[in-house]
């Protein structure tokens, strides 16, 4: 066996020059664009990264947005559900008012309608009683003695506290004083002596007594003065009761 | 038929004999140039059909160097994948009519073996320094340091003559076969001479990683 070291020198001479050239055309080539590829794909990672952050970011914003909405909307909520219970109230409130005004007005109303009911009533009561009982009065003044009414002007005039009676007596005093006696009735001739026996004393014995007849007294007796009336008629006990009965007194 | 062991001179260049091997050896260095200068001319990301079939080829050489070695392969990878290329198209190049292969002849395998034998020292003295280079050799024991270095030198040898072999009786047998049987029976030994040429050139490569490994010593971490 023979071996061409010419041969054996050329092949590694040439292994090391493909060594060099397919460094240079073949793996220095394929290794960059690698290099490249890799880089690209970094790149679109690390842009792919940035855009899932930058969507995690404005999602966590909507987030805090929607949370911060919803938040805004329950205070709105409760704010308006206050509002409306305060209006409610307010209104419940002015409702109850105006309702108690209202039946306050008409209580009022009532109570003044039945007052003037019952007034009404009084006064027309009272008119019909003090008919009734002038009517009564008049039929039975006509079976009363006249002294009957005499006895009550002069426990009338007696009655009189005495600085009264002094007055009248002063009246009576004057010059031309006259008392006349007035009565339902007209009193017979033979009355008058007993009456101004019986009145004269009382109002100091001076003047002079006349007598009239009213009927509108129905009964009873008056004294009518310069300046005074000593009232003894059944009209004034009538009306006097009557004022009882309506209140005016 | 020519003797495997002797040499076909085709011309001279001077003094020098240039043999059929040596030129066969510069078309597979001119075809595997051109391919890579056409391939990549305007490599790009995005690049074609043959940028893509060479971006797998040189990605898994390198994904084998990785993995053998535990390291980035850029260091390794010009000589371990000319290596492989180169094999593989010297192996293959038998299939065109009239050309022979060179690994079918010694040389190219001696001068393939006597390349790696000088890269394994060059990668153990670069990575480990001379002292941890040498130190290596003491292990796992001082005493086994002749056999240590006479095996650099069997294993050398048992990887050009394991190329050399199977390729040279592979073409002895496909002669014979041709010679006794005419031109079709040997279409399938042709056909296993593929399978024999890239295997070989795969365990050529392998080992050669394999030893270019045990010289520069532990996985980096």
């Amino acid at each position: 066996m023979t071996i061409d070291w010419w041969t054996l020198g050329l092949q590694a001479v040439n292994f090391a020059v493909l060594v060099w050239l397919l460094r240079r055309f073949l793996y220095a080539p394929v290794r960059k664009v690698i290099a490249e590829r890799k880089a690209q794909v970094d790149a679109a990672q690390t842009e792919a990264a940035t855009a899932k952050a930058a969507a995690e970011a404005e999602a966590a914003r909507l987030k805090a947005a929607q949370a911060a909405l919803e938040a805004s909307r329950a205070g709105v909520l409760a704010d308006a559900a206050a509002e409306a219970e305060t209006a409610t109230k307010a209104s419940a409130t002015q409702a109850r008012a105006a309702a108690d005004a209202m039946l306050a007005k008409a209580q009022v109303a009532i109570a003044s309608e039945r007052k003037a009911a019952v007034a009404g009533a009084q006064v027309e009561l009272a008119g019909l009683a003090a008919g009734l009982a002038g009517r009564i009065l008049q039929d039975t003044a006509a079976k009363v003695a006249p002294g009957v009414f005499l006895d009550g002007l002069a426990g009338a005039l007696t009655a009189l506290p005495a600085d009264e009676r002094d007055r009248l007596a002063a009246d009576m005093a004057a010059p031309g004083a006259v008392a006349t006696v007035v009565t339902a009735r007209p009193l017979t001739p033979d009355d008058h002596p007993v009456w101004s026996a019986r009145l004269m004393p009382l109002l100091g014995g001076a003047g002079t007594l006349a007598f009239a007849e009213d009927a509108a007294i129905l009964g009873g007796a008056e004294l009518r003065l310069a300046h005074s009336v000593l009232k003894f008629g059944w009209a004034d006990r009538i009306a006097a009761a009557q004022g009882v009965l309506t209140g005016d007194e | 038929m020519e003797s495997p062991f002797g040499f076909e001179t085709l011309f001279h260049l001077g003094p020098v004999p240039i043999s059929r091997a040596v030129v066969t050896t510069w078309g597979i260095m001119a075809a595997l140039v051109l391919i890579s200068w056409l391939g990549l001319r305007r490599a790009r990301p995005d690049g074609g059909p043959v940028q893509t079939v060479l971006e797998i080829l040189v990605g898994t050489i390198e994904d084998q160097i990785r993995a053998i070695l535990q390291r980035d392969p850029g260091p390794y990878l010009p000589l371990l994948g000319t290596l492989f290329l180169f094999v593989v198209s010297a192996n293959l190049s038998a299939i065109l009519p009239g050309v022979k292969a060179p690994t079918s002849r010694i040389e190219t395998p001696a001068a393939l073996g006597l390349i790696v034998f000088l890269s394994i020292h060059w990668f153990g003295l670069k990575v480990q320094g001379l002292g941890g280079y040498l130190g290596h050799f003491l292990k796992p024991n001082p005493f086994l340091l002749p056999l240590t270095l006479l095996s650099e030198f069997t294993r050398i040898l048992s990887l050009m003559v394991r190329l050399f072999g199977n390729m040279m009786s592979h073409e002895l047998i496909l002669a014979i076969l041709i010679y006794l049987a005419g031109f079709i029976l040997p279409v399938p030994f042709m056909l296993l001479g593929v399978l024999i040429g890239v295997i070989q050139a795969y365990i050529f490569t392998i080992l050669a990683t394999v030893y270019i490994g045990a010289a520069v010593g532990a996985v980096e971490t």
